[in-house]
């Protein structure tokens, strides 16, 4: 790589880091914890992309003086080029510039299978308090916080009550009236991320593209404690809705 | 007249050598522009999938790196050497734990550690303390113990088996070496060409370098991982994980085919959520010890003889270490 190319790639990394830091791209890929870093490292990197420009700039001035006189700072301030290997760096740039991956997805929900949810370990009661209902009378919560009641919790408090929910859809292989109602959770960033589902049992499953953001209302149907299906919800209204700005979400802690 | 000549076939070099860095920037524009139209060749779900975990550990690592660079190429410019060897105890035994605790305190990315234990060599520090310097160094300074904490969130007992473990394994290492160990395989240790300039300047080109490298390598360990998560089938990824030994052994050697730099070999593993921890915690304390990019630059050090008995005496100590405090601790 040359010294020119050294340049190029810190200003590359620091557009990619500036748009990371400054929208909400990085939401597909890292925490929201993360944006004050990636802000921090553009900085730096675009400290380092300046000295190098400005090097740069004196060899090029250089280069027009016919090298013949050269000024003793242009010596001294010699830079190397870089290995040809740090090319690789550009990957990740093109890829974000070009073709804009997507959040996680079915797919990569089906691959993976569901995330199965390990018994409370904290004694006592790990959901304490009653639910707390919305204005209109329904309870909203997490997909995780759902698979865990259902499992775990003794006091069976999803009873009887009319649940809201939100995912995006998830094809449930070998039913035709049932799909999986998913969101992905990361423990550190999408690589590791695994899928909570609820299964929503619905007539039509027809109308309903895999990867669609949905809310779905309906009714918990209870199953066993323990049991570790995913759980399942029985419809009463499906609306599709607009895909958050923050697809993931981080575990649950219980 | 041979002085011009030669400055302008210098010159032509030069511009010659500038022709990738216009090829990439035109390469960018041209895919930016028909993004449109290169979109539905990337369509694919599983290529798809590929992508966003290899753009995302690129990003979470990136500015553990960057940090990390920053750290080590302050230190290289900015403390010297015999600082480090007037604070070794004069006992060669005892200068071995206290080379290793001394790892604390100098992030060192893996590039730079060796050139440093040479230069430590070359002032008389003990050969056996600065090899364990060397292997302590890159794998629980502050940037990487803070890195494994944040890859494992909820989980500090990692981050915790990491620091012992690879402490453990520099020293044991250390001492195994002033057993079996020979002075004269050591004695090749050169200088590292140091950068003209002041010290700042030093810092800036050290950093810059060092980032460089281990940018490469990092994203061909997003690239791997990506490719372990999309296009393995299931079924190996899981009969590899799922038997104890298989899993310990992959993940060796693994780390060792893939030089990842030690800020950011936390968040591959994070990813590579279907192996035990053991297993995953063998993956990053030999990482930073023995890998293909270590290997040569131990050999282009120290020379090939030590590396050739260096690098498997460390593999296996690192593997066997580890393995044990995993179980213990994990």
């Amino acid at each position: 790589m040359s010294r020119f190319g050294v340049t190029v790639t810190l200003l590359l990394l620091s557009a990619f880091l500036f748009r990371l830091g400054f929208t909400d791209d990085m939401l597909t890929y890292v925490k929201p914890t993360m944006r004050p870093w990636l802000i921090a490292s553009c900085v730096v990197l675009t400290g380092l992309m300046l000295r190098r420009a400005d090097a740069d700039i004196d060899e090029w001035m250089d280069r027009r003086t016919d090298g013949g006189n050269r000024p003793a700072s242009a010596e001294v301030r010699r830079e190397h080029g870089g290995p040809r290997l740090a090319w690789l760096l550009v990957l990740p740039i093109a890829v974000i510039f070009i073709v804009s991956p997507q959040p996680l997805n079915s797919y990569a929900a089906a691959r993976q299978g569901s995330r199965s949810l390990a018994p409370p370990t904290a004694s006592g009661d790990p959901f304490p308090g009653t639910m707390i209902p919305e204005a209109d009378g329904s309870y909203r919560m997490s997909l995780q916080e759902f698979g865990l009641r259902s499992a775990y919790d003794e006091d069976r408090e999803l009873r009887d009550k009319r649940m809201h929910l939100i995912g995006f859809v998830a094809p449930a292989p070998g039913s035709d009236n049932s799909f999986f109602l998913t969101r992905f959770v990361i423990q550190c960033c999408a690589a590791d991320g695994a899928p909570a589902q609820v299964r929503v049992v619905t007539g039509d499953t027809g109308n309903l593209a895999p990867d669609s953001w949905v809310t779905v209302e309906g009714q918990w149907q209870e199953a066993p404690l323990g049991t570790t299906e995913p759980p399942v919800v029985v419809a009463d209204s499906i609306r599709p809705v607009l895909a958050p700005s923050e697809p993931y979400e981080s575990p649950e802690q219980y | 007249m041979e002085a011009e000549t030669k400055d302008r076939s210098e010159v032509e070099t030069a511009r010659r050598r500038d022709i990738p860095a216009l090829a990439v920037v035109a390469a960018l524009i041209a895919g930016f522009t028909f993004r449109t139209q290169l979109i539905p060749v990337f369509d694919g779900p599983a290529i798809q999938t590929w992508f966003t975990i290899f753009v995302s550990i690129s990003v979470q690592a990136m500015p553990f790196l960057v940090f990390g660079v920053v750290i080590s190429g302050a230190i290289a410019a900015f403390v010297a050497p015999s600082a480090i060897a007037r604070v070794l105890p004069r006992n060669r035994f005892l200068a071995v734990p206290a080379a290793g605790l001394a790892g604390v305190a100098l992030p060192g990315c893996e590039c730079g550690s060796v050139p440093i234990a040479g230069r430590l060599v070359a002032r008389g520090v003990p050969p056996a303390a600065a090899l364990t310097f060397l292997l302590a160094a890159p794998a629980i300074n502050p940037v990487v113990l803070v890195a494994t904490v944040v890859a494992f969130p909820g989980q500090p007992e990692v981050a915790l088996a990491r620091f012992l473990a690879s402490l453990a394994t520099s020293i044991v290492v250390g001492l195994l070496w002033i057993r079996l160990g020979r002075d004269e395989w050591v004695d090749r240790a050169r200088r590292r060409a140091s950068h003209g300039g002041t010290k700042w300047d030093t810092f800036m080109a050290t950093a810059t370098h060092d980032f460089l490298h281990a940018g490469a390598y990092l994203v061909v360990g997003a690239m791997t991982a990506a490719t372990l998560q999309t296009v393995i089938p299931r079924s190996i990824m899981s009969s590899l994980a799922g038997n104890g030994v298989t899993a310990v052994a992959t993940m060796a050697i693994l780390a060792v085919v893939l030089a990842i730099c030690s800020e950011a070999d936390a968040f591959v593993a994070a990813g590579l959520s279907e192996f035990s921890l053991t297993s995953r915690l063998v993956f990053l304390v030999v990482g930073p010890m023995v890998d293909v990019k270590l290997i040569a630059l131990q050999s282009g050090v120290f020379g090939r003889t030590f590396a050739s008995r260096f690098a498997p005496l460390t593999f296996v100590t690192a593997v066997v270490v580890a393995s044990i405090t995993g179980w213990w601790l994990l």
